[in-house]
């Protein structure tokens, strides 16, 4: 990618990329059979995982992914003769911690719900069962040419994770709290100035914390292109005091003067249907009707995006090399994102989680989206935040 | 420390010594790496979360622990012993978390208290901002803790109590001019201190480690040390590995610190025994008397809230400030949810069982072993899986099972759970038992002996009476201990093991608090079910000594 190429060429100079590769792709799956319902590979690797279980960890805090997953289990039983074990973890970072300790062929974990710096760390220490998007059929049924899916905060997906649903960060708010479907980060100051006390915001480095930060250093640095680039010291003494400018009026301005934040998203949430606050972030686009709907949050919400765009990423599917059924495994994948199961995921009275399929991502509206910043600026931004704002 | 070691036979060693010291071994291998300690030195907010931790594990179990000595006082003077404990068990058995989101909903600004203030008078539209207590406050967090404790003291008081020849004391000592309230502060107070010396340690240990609640109701820039722990734990930058040792490392040394304090303190209750405190004189000592009281109705009122906030959340659809009750109500989440509860409610009740018969067992077997040699152990062996942070160890005792190769299976992990469970839960129900075993009058069991019984048949026919309430509590404690395991439970048992508590946790994390209370309302069942089960048999027995004098 050419150093001093805004991103949105640099955007669609991958989507050139990808277009071509994609474009290989049946050649490719003519050669290496393997890739199709129909060959006899795959065929066999079903057959073969008929009366295995799955250990799949993922979050659990969730009634609607976890729902879902039952749903997922019933299904699996009936087509495939899987048992899909739900192992609800309360962060995905244990499991991780749990599959570093772990020998080939001999985890616990067969499959687990992934992202950003959990599927770095487990990448790069060799322990992911590589050529998912070789093996797994369905995977070449998903938009990898239309939504950024290739990258998973700035680490390329490289067949070692399999695309799974989209996360957009925005914010759900009292729908007379402010007027548009954009928020300015001048706009919100503007709201803090005139409400008090109502908004906080979940203290990094919890992950939508973090995205806060990240978008309003998008917004107040009008995309600048070194935010897509590694991060370095010259870059970041740039445009930093931008945003330390911003927080520092905005801190006084926010519930308890931020002298304590949210502990987490769903504490945020929790604020909001406590009438404390007017605002709360979500990643799911669809969170509003899925919580009314759910009777989690008040109907008198809107959603708007935090600057124009909504920082946009995706969560995936990957496979230890521990696992005990990584062909089992497999077929979970196959099955999960299969237009049968990705449907079912985005049903608003239940987890209403985005498709990743190519061929239902016309029926659903997404917000006009902007790509991660450069992995590396999470880490620097989580710890200049902290030494700024904790002591 | 080695001559406190050389002391042990070996079986006890292993039983007692070398999980904790593999633990330390494997999960706090970065302690070693001697160059971060610098960089850990600057890391932003550490002393003050290092103050927080301090300043909770100081102040709660002094409160809790002052405050039962304050109820017990009182419920002598006034005779409601009975009445008083008749509410512990269901504040003994509510699990931590579940209660401090019953007391969080009770009391917070936007909780039943300020609604029903704006459904009756309109005072606050929106939640008030100045209120006492403040969500997310080390007050707050002290507030849950000495909340949560007192029971626990109480109810060991309560079992300490029944040795002492109580009213030939307060006979005595009412002949020397003395009223109850003050002679049980003279007589009762210094010798309870030394009885509950480890049960109170226990607590400091507790405030100084617990990360939960912490995280729940505490601060977050920075947090308390614990909570900090963990965060460094899951972030996988390698020197955030190191941190999290060094962090554990701290705690140890703080938890040693507390010992001698603890230690100190005990001393120094002896010590002033003779003086005339500020709070046995009039006017101190009618108000004293009156806050006592005030336990009473604050427990019926602790009880009978969090549960109606658990039940009625569990229950509800759509719930938003300022209103009293929520929007509707729908038993569909309990409809959905039950055929789902069988399994962990098995496991649950299964690993439980297993863990209070082996600690119970273990802890007689230790302290047995104690007295036939006549020596005392070092408290500190026993307490050793309480003062290391649990992660570290757990993850430790993961590599281990990986190291020896052992594939998770479903019998294995369940096997390692329980194993897990009885290292968390041995402790309590050793603390639990220990003071009381030891201050046994060993001259029933002469007696026996020289009838011709055997020391088992003795302890069987004498001891076991007798101790019976303690006893019975140790293994309730145990119960209760291995019911309340997360950490253990889901990563020694692999995911293969799901139990009540391993749903609720992961269900806690996110925000859907109608199933987290129906889970956290399960969670509950069990432990109450024992302890109220202990609480009847101690009664009896109680009944039964009141009518033998």
């Amino acid at each position: 990618m050419g150093r001093a190429l805004p991103p949105l060429a640099a955007e669609l100079m991958r989507r050139c990329w990808l277009a071509l590769l994609l474009a290989c792709v049946p050649l490719m799956a003519g050669a290496d059979s393997s890739a199709s319902t129909n060959s006899k590979a795959w065929q066999q690797q079903v057959a073969a995982a008929q009366g295995k279980t799955v250990y799949f960890y993922a979050w659990g805090g969730s009634q609607g992914v976890n729902n879902y997953l039952r749903w997922a289990g019933r299904e699996l039983r009936q087509q495939y003769g899987i048992r899909l074990e739900h192992v609800k973890v309360d962060d995905i970072a244990t499991a991780v911690t749990v599959v570093m300790s772990q020998a080939e062929g001999a985890g616990a974990v067969d499959l687990m719900w992934i992202n950003g710096e959990n599927f770095r760390t487990l990448k790069q220490a060799g322990l992911l069962r590589g050529k998912l998007d070789v093996t797994i059929p369905n995977v070449s049924e998903l938009a990898f040419d239309k939504l950024p899916l290739n990258s998973d905060f700035g680490e390329p997906v490289e067949g070692f994770e399999v695309p799974w649903g989209i996360g957009q960060f925005h914010l759900l708010a009292r729908a007379d709290s402010f007027s548009g479907e954009q928020l300015s980060p001048a706009q919100l100051v503007q709201f803090a100035q005139e409400n008090p006390n109502r908004f906080t915001y979940p203290a990094p480095p919890e992950f939508h914390g973090t995205t806060f930060l990240k978008s309003l250093l998008v917004a107040l640095s009008e995309q600048d292109s070194r935010l897509y680039e590694p991060v370095t010291e010259a870059a970041a003494t740039e445009l930093l005091p931008l945003l330390w400018g911003y927080l520092d009026k905005l801190h006084p301005l926010l519930w308890r003067q931020g002298e304590v934040f949210a502990q987490s998203v769903s504490e945020q949430q929790r604020l909001l249907a406590d009438g404390v606050l007017d605002i709360a972030f979500s990643f799911n686009p669809n969170e509003l009707e899925v919580a009314a709907q759910a009777g989690r949050l008040p109907a008198n919400l809107k959603r708007a995006t935090l600057g124009a765009e909504a920082i946009t990423n995706s969560h995936y599917l990957a496979i230890p090399v521990s696992a005990q059924a990584p062909a089992a495994a497999e077929v979970v994948i196959q099955f999960l994102v299969s237009r049968a199961a990705q449907q079912q995921k985005a049903q608003l009275s239940g987890w209403g989680d985005p498709s990743v399929r190519r061929d239902m991502l016309q029926q659903q509206q997404l917000f006009p989206a902007t790509a991660e910043l450069h992995s590396s600026w999470q880490d620097y931004l989580e710890r200049a935040w902290l030494e700024r704002y904790q002591h | 420390m080695a001559r406190a070691l050389s002391t042990l036979t070996w079986p006890w060693l292993l039983v007692l010594v070398v999980p904790v010291a593999i633990g330390i071994v494997l999960g706090l291998n970065g302690l070693w790496r001697l160059t971060d300690w610098v960089a850990f030195y600057q890391q932003p907010g550490l002393f003050k979360s290092i103050g927080y931790s301090l300043l909770v594990a100081i102040i709660a179990p002094l409160l809790a622990l002052y405050s039962a000595l304050l109820i017990s006082a009182c419920a002598q003077h006034t005779g409601a012993w009975r009445r008083t404990r008749q509410w512990l068990a269901p504040l003994l058995s509510m699990p931590h978390v579940a209660f401090a989101v019953g007391l969080l909903f009770l009391l917070s600004p936007s909780g039943w208290l300020v609604r029903l203030l704006q459904e009756l008078f309109s005072l606050f539209p929106q939640p008030p901002v100045n209120w006492w207590p403040q969500e997310k406050s080390l007050s707050l967090m002290i507030l849950v803790l000495v909340l949560k404790e007192i029971p626990f003291l109480l109810f060991m008081i309560a079992a300490s109590a029944q040795q002492f020849p109580q009213q030939q004391w307060q006979r005595l000592a009412a002949t020397m001019g003395y009223g109850s309230y003050v002679s049980w502060w003279k007589i009762m107070r210094p010798l309870l201190v030394r009885q509950l010396k480890l049960p109170f340690f226990a607590v400091v240990v507790y405030s100084l480690a617990v990360v939960d609640i912490a995280a729940l109701v505490g601060p977050n820039t920075p947090a308390p040390l614990a909570v900090e722990v963990v965060n460094w734990q899951r972030s996988f930058v390698p020197v955030d590995q190191s941190f999290a040792a060094f962090g554990s490392f701290i705690l140890l040394v703080a938890a040693a610190f507390m010992y001698a304090l603890v230690h100190w303190h005990e001393g120094w209750v002896f010590k002033g025994a003779r003086q005339q405190w500020w709070f046995m004189r009039r006017p101190w000592g009618v108000l004293a008397i009156g806050l006592g009281r005030l336990w009473q109705p604050l427990a019926v009122v602790l009880v009978i809230g969090s549960l109606a906030v658990l039940i009625s959340w569990s229950f509800s659809f759509g719930w938003y400030y300022p209103a009293l009750r929520p929007d509707s109500w729908q038993v569909n989440l309990w409809v959905q949810e039950w055929p789902f509860l069988q399994q962990p409610l098995l496991h649950s009740l299964s690993l439980a069982l297993i863990t209070a018969v082996i600690a119970l067992s273990l802890s007689v077997l230790l302290l047995e072993h104690q007295r036939k040699r006549n020596q005392q152990w070092p408290d500190w062996i026993v307490l050793l899986p309480l003062l290391v942070p649990q992660v570290s160890l757990v993850l430790g005792w993961v590599s281990l099972q990986s190291m020896l190769g052992i594939t998770p299976r479903v019998w294995s992990s369940y096997l390692a759970v329980i194993i897990g469970h009885i290292i968390f839960a041995l402790p309590y129900s050793y603390l639990v038992l220990a003071s009381h075993y030891r201050n046994f009058n060993q001259r029933y069991m002469s007696v026996a002996a020289t009838l011709g019984y055997s020391r088992w048949q003795a302890w069987w026919h004498i001891q076991w009476p007798l101790l019976r309430a303690p006893l019975l509590f140790s293994a309730a404690m145990a119960f209760a201990v291995s019911i309340a395991q997360y950490v253990p439970t889901l990563l020694l048992g692999n995911g293969r093991i799901t139990t009540l508590t391993t749903e609720t946790v992961a269900l806690a994390s996110g925000g859907d608090r109608a199933l987290i209370a129906l889970y956290s309302l399960l969670q509950a069942l069990l432990p109450l079910l024992i302890f109220s089960a202990v609480l009847v048999a101690g009664r009896t027995r109680g009944v039964n000594a009141n009518a033998g004098n």
